[in-house]
């Protein structure tokens, strides 16, 4: 049986000679630069010591794994990560879609290109930057948005937004939001220029409106790059976003603003604790392939497109 | 004519809701601009929207005066140019065959990928991997680890496997092998989704700085844009906090930079090139379109 | 198409090789060439040299090539230990302690005393003893070394209090914390609005790690030096005890929650950062702030020259008015600075380098400039510099880096700080004749006012008796140790409760501050104290002084 499967796998990789050779260097490649620097996994069950090396550190068994669950901050950071990436997840992931619908329904050339240029260009702005002008823009001082909300007579006075922590996991979904929208969108563009023009032609001799060709062409013809997407990123679903947690928060928003990265570069890397990070590293990747395991079958079992 | 009017209401909303993200995304980008070109002391005292108030080139100056600056650029631009062709041209090819429906190693090779993604060894691991590759020091270093991206061979096979399956089954009766079908048949057709990818891989190329400095620190030959520019900000940063830094200050007017000031202007020159790329390949989107007719 | 694709690859491997193949070494100077690691950010060493470094090259006979701080400075450190790629001299800041523990460090007494006389004797023999390791050799030497004594001018930290409110009080001697919230009080409420925007009682600087001045101010007010956790000398020793939870703590937050809720404290300092900090400062509507000179300096130079009356004046307030402990004792910052490393293939040279650095000539070229050109040097052998000798000392100018380059060689590498042998100041800003020349109407009015000469008059002389075991910043616990982990506990419950009492609404404090007192654990204090007592034994046996 075994015997016979092995043939069967080498009869069919000599049938597709062509492709194999085409993808053995880059298999290769893959090894050596994305495999071969897991070694450094050891260091997770070590004291590491720089100086020492992987050969000269001590073992101790999974002591940093322990130390990591043990931590009595661990509950608080898991739940603050998941949250915000929860949140940036869904309200990312909508508002992208949404505006690639827009743009793809834009027929006017130039303000296509236009918007679809400008909204992407908060992209390249850093998020010290952007965490500037978060700042600015949620100013009790004279901000945008109080201002705004002022005027319209939602608020009657200023609301110190960054100091309350029921605020802050929405302030850091919608300023990513503002950030990727655009070049969230693109990929979905891309993806929208795949589908064939006789289907739109169709709907429309089908008496479709809009609306509905958005639904039954758009986005049907989309899903499987969205789905695709969506399992990666729910992959990442630990790494609710370092930099822009760390920028924001301040003392009053503390208990909130904790995520597992921020978490572990204070703890693991700043503290040149190798073995700390280590662990929390490979405790992150060991959640990441869960998840998008888990979310892979579930698509598969709906019969939708599945990453692998 | 229910039509014609259902369709002005879609396309005024539609038009309010774009332009309104126009807005509220032009808007950091002008006012950066506007404290870029504005005096840097003077923009500490805050305030600064959409104009620059005490008009001031400082910024730009300093940093178009920084000996290294010609070498970084013409770095980058390769950096940018090889790191991107390599990377649309390899993972396109991964791609293609991980679509192939008949190669017995999809799955498996897909999943060593995807992992990829979610699993790295941290840094140390990786400096002794370039050591020993003798990356070190090396133009290549910025090009060769870039090569494959998961995440580019994923979009890419989506898209592949998008396309219709009958095409390439035509281009195998008349007898055309896996390289040409790949060539001739799926490069052209996916020609959006590459140049997706490519302005991805260009968008990291060009913003990257760390593997310049962790890895090619000593030469200067091999210095890259973003690299100059971030070595200008750390040090109009921590010059403030320097004692004798202060005390020359004291008495000192305007004039200066401030990081402020400096973050703005870099912004802007790692911002523009995009601006002038992405519209030229927003071209090909379309192109995309035009051949969905020849796709039965 | 295809064509176009295998032609790009051509050429991009073809320029791809041509780069690989131009990595070729090139050497061959007869100088000795010095690799210097700084883990302080300055813009790149000027490849045509400066005028600091040039002369320090004729007379150390070496060439140098510097590297400064890009990124993280533990990322960076952390691969050279790793790798054990060092160059010859580094000055890694706090990371230095683990270049030391890695053995990467070699000892430098015999090459001090053989060929450093300068240096030995910019150290001194007290110096030389203090810097000794517990194996009795020296490995690092640190930055800025106190030499000869030293004039203050300006405050070091303190609150500050707008001009303005001063004058309209009519000049009062301001002493106590009480008094100095009472100005501001009553000043806001007469004036409400400050160019036509709400006035500002007192703005919190909480950003990063800027917040620890504010947050750590307790003890000064208690009369005590500034240090945490707190050191006292009880029965002739220096011991120390944890500053968190004590009263003087509790009085502080507790006053300070109660200006807050009287609407004198800008809620949105708990939440803005250091740029929108020196913003509100410039403007002018701020009335009060505590803060170190050198952080708020920015916006005061704003205020001098657009908005004279309302620059800030800083004020040593203890709660009775009694005597303080504002200013910091002049002390020799050890465990920081410069070492030779195990790679460095010259120790000799390196050494020289050094020692050609601790020459007069070499510090007064690198702080003061060229004699007769960027100073002048009076009949009594007194430099002084004008006002356009001053402004050329600006960082950001066309001189100071890239032509003079004094800052390359000074602070960050082995230097003098105090009084050259000849009595001048080592850094012209400390020099009273520049300090005076500089000195603006606007504060003239104000010592004039108080009967002053300088800003620093206003404080009680620094002591010099804590010198011995001072400065605390540099003493760090070795990164990753349980006792820096016990720490960044303890300070990141204070960066959350420090911020929650002070805004805590009426009623609740008690309940913040319990709250806060409840996961501070009397263990982690121990671990906390016992390595400062034990630091701070260590550098007073340095001096020969036994604090056990």
């Amino acid at each position: 049986m075994g015997k016979n499967r092995k043939t069967t796998l080498l009869s069919e990789l000599g049938r597709n000679k062509t492709l194999l050779l085409m993808i053995s260097p880059f298999v290769i490649h893959l090894i050596i630069f994305c495999y071969v620097p897991i070694w450094g996994w050891v260091m997770a069950f070590q004291d590491y010591n720089p100086i020492a090396g992987i050969t000269g550190s001590p073992w101790v068994g999974l002591k940093h794994f322990k130390a990591l669950f043990a931590e009595p901050l661990f509950i608080k950071v898991i739940r603050n990560t998941l949250a915000i990436s929860t949140i940036k997840l869904v309200l990312g992931t909508t508002t992208s879609l949404f505006l690639a619908i827009l743009l793809n329904e834009t027929r006017h050339k130039y303000f296509k290109s236009v918007t679809q240029t400008i909204t992407s260009l908060p992209h390249f702005i850093s998020w010290v930057v952007t965490a500037n002008l978060v700042r600015e823009m949620l100013s009790t001082d004279g901000g945008m948005v109080n201002d705004f909300l002022m005027f319209i007579h939602i608020i009657d006075k200023p609301v110190l937004w960054l100091g309350v922590q029921k605020y802050f996991w929405w302030i850091m979904g919608w300023s990513s939001v503002w950030k990727e929208v655009g070049w969230g969108a693109i990929i979905y563009l891309a993806a929208m220029t795949g589908i064939d023009d006789q289907l739109y032609e169709a709907a429309k001799i089908d008496g479709a409106s809009r609306i509905q060709r958005i639904i039954h062409v758009t986005i049907p013809g989309i899903k499987s790059t969205f789905l695709i997407l969506l399992i990666m990123n729910i992959g990442y679903l630990l790494s609710a976003g370092y930099e822009q947690m760390f920028l924001l928060k301040s003392g009053l928003t503390q208990d909130v603003a904790q995520v597992f990265e921020l978490f572990a570069i204070e703890w693991g890397l700043n503290k040149l604790r190798y073995s700390f990070a280590t662990a929390s590293g490979i405790f992150a990747s060991v959640v990441s392939i869960t998840l998008i395991t888990v979310t892979n079958k579930l698509s598969h079992k709906l019969g939708e497109t599945a990453l692998f | 004519m229910r039509e014609k009017t259902s369709n002005l209401i879609f396309d005024s909303i539609k038009n309010f809701i774009l332009v309104f993200l126009l807005i509220i995304t032009l808007y950091p980008f002008v006012n950066l601009m506007a404290i870029s070109l504005n005096d840097a002391q003077d923009t500490a005292k805050g305030g600064i929207t959409i104009f620059p108030r005490v008009f001031s080139l400082a910024s730009y100056t300093t940093l178009f005066k920084l000996p290294e600056l010609l070498t970084g650029f013409i770095n980058s631009v390769l950096r940018t140019v090889i790191g991107a062709v390599t990377q649309v041209f390899s993972c396109s090819m991964i791609a293609y065959v991980l679509s192939r429906k008949s190669f017995p190693l999809r799955r498996p090779l897909s999943l060593l990928w995807i992992f990829t993604m979610y699993v790295s060894g941290g840094l140390i691991p990786y400096y002794f991997l370039m050591r020993s590759l003798g990356l070190l020091n090396n133009f290549n270093i910025y090009w060769i680890p870039g090569i494959t991206s998961a995440f580019a061979i994923i979009v890419i096979r989506t898209y592949i496997s998008g396309l219709p399956e009958s095409l390439i089954e035509a281009a195998k009766v008349e007898g055309a092998g896996e390289f040409r079908i790949f060539m001739q048949i799926v490069l052209p057709l996916a020609i959006p989704v590459l140049a997706t990818m490519a302005l991805f891989a260009a968008v990291d190329h060009w913003n990257a700085w760390v593997d310049t400095w962790l890895f090619n620190p000593k030469k200067k030959e091999l210095t890259t844009l973003q690299y100059e520019l971030m070595k200008k900000l750390a040090s109009s940063n921590s010059s403030k906090s320097g004692k004798l830094g202060a005390e020359a200050r004291r008495g000192s007017g305007s004039g200066g930079t401030t990081p402020k000031s400096i973050r703005a202007a870099m912004t802007m020159i790692a911002a523009v090139p995009i601006m002038l790329v992405y519209p030229f390949l927003q071209r090909y989107f379309v192109t995309g379109l035009t051949l969905g007719g020849v796709k039965e | 198409m295809r064509k176009q694709l295998i032609a790009m690859l051509a050429l991009t491997l073809v320029s791809a090789l041509a780069f690989a193949s131009n990595n070729s070494e090139n050497k061959g100077t007869e100088k000795t060439t010095l690799s210097i690691f700084i883990g302080e950010s300055m813009p790149d060493y000027p490849s045509a040299g400066t005028i600091v470094g040039d002369r320090v090259s004729e007379l150390a006979n070496v060439d140098f090539e510097f590297e400064f701080l890009v990124g993280e400075l533990q990322t960076r450190t952390g691969i050279m230990l790793a790798s054990g790629d060092f160059p010859d001299l580094i000055n890694a800041r706090g990371e230095q302690d683990r270049f030391l523990d890695a053995g990467a460090l070699i000892p430098l007494n015999d090459l001090i005393e053989e060929h450093a006389p300068n240096l030995k004797k910019m150290l001194g023999d007290k110096y030389f003893e203090a810097l000794k390791e517990e194996d009795g050799n020296i490995y690092i030497i640190p930055d800025l070394i106190p030499y000869g004594e030293t004039n203050y001018t300006d405050a070091d930290k303190g609150w500050w209090i707008q001009k303005a409110v001063l004058k309209e009080a009519g000049w009062p001697e301001v002493r106590t914390f009480k008094q100095y919230w009472d100005l501001i009080e009553a000043y806001k409420l007469k004036h409400p609005e400050i160019g036509g925007d709400e006035t500002i009682g007192f703005e919190p600087l909480t950003y990063d790690w800027y917040r620890d001045y504010l947050y750590t101010a307790a003890p000064l007010l208690a009369g005590m030096y500034s240090d945490n956790p707190i050191i006292n000398k009880i029965n002739g020793k220096w011991r120390v005890s944890p500053l968190d939870g004590t009263d003087i703590e509790y009085k502080y937050f507790k006053f300070m929650n109660e200006q807050y809720n009287k609407g004198l404290i800008d809620p949105e300092g708990f939440v803005s950062d250091k740029d929108q900090y020196i913003a509100k400062l410039a403007s002018g509507r701020v009335l009060g702030i505590f803060d170190e000179y050198w952080i708020m300096n920015e916006a005061q130079e704003i205020l001098k020259d657009e908005n004279p009356d309302r620059i800030f004046v800083a004020l040593p307030l203890t709660w009775d008015g009694g005597p303080d402990q504002y200013h910091y004792a002049k002390a020799l910052a050890t465990g920081l600075g410069t070492s030779i490393t195990t790679s460095c293939k010259d120790p000799v040279a390196a050494i020289k380098f050094l020692d050609v650095l601790a020459t007069d000539e070499i510090q007064k070229l690198a702080t003061w400039g060229v004699p007769g050109v960027d100073y002048t040097v009076d009949a009594k052998g007194k430099f002084s510099k004008n006002a356009d000798q001053v402004k050329a000392m600006d960082e950001n100018g066309d001189w100071f880096y890239p032509v003079w380059g004094g800052k390359y060689f000074y602070e960050f590498l082995p230097s003098m700080d105090g009084t050259f042998d000849d009595g001048n100041a080592t850094r012209f800003g400390m020099q009273p004749s520049v300090f005076k020349a500089g000195l603006r109407d606007s504060q003239k009015e104000v010592l004039e006012a108080y009967n002053k000469e300088t800003f620093y008059e206003f404080f009680t002389p620094a002591s010099n008796e804590r010198a011995m075991y001072s400065p605390l910043w540099s003493i760090s616990a070795v990164t990753g140790s349980d006792e820096d982990l016990v720490s960044t506990k303890i300070y990141d419950l204070r960066t959350k409760y420090c911020a929650l009492t002070i805004t805590a609404e009426p009623g609740k404090f008690q309940s913040v501050w319990d709250e806060w007192m409840s996961q501070l654990t009397d263990e982690d204090l121990k671990i906390q104290t016992n390595f400062y007592q034990e630091a701070i034994n260590k550098r007073l046996a340095g001096y020969g002084v036994d604090n056990e």
